[in-house]
């Protein structure tokens, strides 16, 4: 059997930008108010070529090369074998090497704990056959979590606004948006 | 000045670092440095390099854990500096005991300690080489550290040797030493700039973000201001060379040129 591959797929099409896959999480896992384990992003609005208003949700990426693994001089973070990668804060001192080294960003300080703080892909839901709580408050179904080794859909791994993905193998794709008909009467 | 903590680590560190190796130079080239003074030097490099160390712990969200981070050493940098630094701080009250004890071991001792520095000075930059802070991917991190530590280390310990008395200092080489470091960071930082203009817009709002920024500004003055003293100096000669005043002046100049241009490292970190 192939080893699993969990990450995330981003229908970039059906996000409305509204926030409530980040405000779920943040209230699931009771975060502090200023830390958040996932950002909504805006797609340049030329990204498809007509004027288009697209957002993207993302949280952390589950690397293959997790340069936060990499950069933790505690060894605070594992990456198990489904590719999930997992942050113990039993060993966190808070250095924050993880935040500068992550090119997207995902590791946050946590200013109670004094320690960083990451999303877990919900790995405990996961692992009880649950969804995780961004996929599964999302109204418009715009978030997959999915073993992209067993994913053979066509599958993007860039977007616009957003940092190169191939850095670390970040386990995201998209389903980037189309333009939809524009009726224009000046033509 | 979120960063405090790891300017004056850093800074503190590397200057520790190029004392050291400035002190081994000179026992290797049979300078004949006095006990005392000897003594009174690696004393300040092992104060020196605890405030810096106390100084980091800072910046940790959990200082007393610190000791967790020798756990990681065969894959992080930050885990390799920790372990190397605190190394160069044993090895060099080693050799300060030895040096005390005027004991020839001290050689061996000298070249390891200053081995041992240099990898720590490497491991430091490479924490910050990083994909993910565009200003940082690239030859600065390396070459601004081993910079700093080439400066301090040498200027400082001549200025002691010149307020000691020692006879036995060439400072006219010192300042030609000076002159050949600070003209090439001027150049180097010239080109550092260049390379920003050149990459990604964050490399580019890096760049931006230092070339509208006083501090940076005066740091690069500083370190000109640095290598006209230099020139004076070495046109002058002996009168200006052997003042004791002059070189303190011009260690002072760069201490804050350093802090200075460490500053702006931080602050230009614009992350991807």
């Amino acid at each position: 059997m192939a080893k699993k591959k969990m990450g995330f797929v981003i229908h970039v099409e059906r996000c409305i930008g509204c926030s409530a896959c980040e405000v779920a999480c943040k209230s699931f896992y009771q975060l502090e108010p200023e830390m958040s384990r996932r950002t909504i992003t805006q797609l340049p609005e030329t990204a498809t070529g007509e004027p288009t208003r697209s957002y993207f949700s993302s949280g952390c990426n589950h690397c293959d090369e997790p340069a936060c693994l990499k950069a933790c001089p505690v060894e605070a973070y594992t990456k198990r074998e489904d590719g999930i990668v997992v942050h113990d804060p039993e060993y966190c001192i808070g250095c924050k090497q993880c935040a500068t080294a992550c090119p997207f960003s995902a590791p946050v300080y946590n200013p109670e704990t004094k320690k960083m703080d990451k999303c877990s892909l919900c790995y405990d839901r996961l692992d009880a056959g649950e969804e995780p709580i961004c996929v599964k408050t999302c109204p418009l179904g715009a978030i997959e979590v999915v073993d992209l080794n067993a994913d053979d859909r066509h599958l993007e791994s860039q977007v616009p606004n957003y940092p190169d993905t191939t850095i670390t193998g970040a386990n995201i794709r998209f389903i980037l948006p189309t333009a939809g008909k524009q009726i224009r009467r000046d033509v | 000045m979120h960063e405090w903590p790891l300017i004056i680590f850093t800074v503190l560190s590397q200057f520790a670092i190029g004392t050291f190796i400035t002190m081994h130079f000179y026992d290797l080239r049979r300078k004949n440095v006095s006990q005392k003074t000897g003594n009174f030097i690696m004393i300040t490099v092992l104060v020196v390099g605890a405030i810096g160390v106390m100084a980091s712990l800072f910046h940790l969200g959990h200082p007393f854990n610190a000791i967790n981070a020798l756990r990681h050493f065969f894959v992080s940098w930050l885990s390799r500096e920790v372990v190397f630094y605190s190394l160069f701080i044993a090895l060099v009250a080693v050799y300060g005991y030895l040096w005390y004890k005027n004991s020839n071991t001290r050689v061996m001792i000298g070249h390891l300690t200053s081995l041992i520095g240099l990898v720590t000075v490497f491991s430091t930059a490479m924490i910050y080489t990083l994909p993910s802070v565009p200003a940082w991917n690239n030859f600065w991190p390396l070459i601004s550290f081993f910079l700093t530590t080439a400066i301090l280390g040498p200027v400082f310990v001549n200025a002691v040797l010149a307020w000691r008395g020692e006879k036995e200092i060439n400072l006219r080489s010192v300042y030609v030493y000076i002159a050949i470091i600070t003209a090439g960071a001027l150049v180097i930082t010239i080109g550092y700039i260049t390379l920003l203009y050149g990459g990604v817009p964050e490399a580019i709002a890096a760049a931006d973000f230092l070339m509208a920024n006083s501090i940076f500004w005066i740091g690069l003055i500083l370190s000109f201001a640095a290598l006209v003293l230099t020139g004076i100096a070495l046109y002058k000669g002996k009168m200006v060379i052997n003042n004791k005043v002059f070189i303190t002046v011009l260690f002072a100049i760069v201490l804050l040129s350093e802090f200075f241009g460490r500053f702006m490292f931080y602050e230009s970190g614009i992350h991807l």
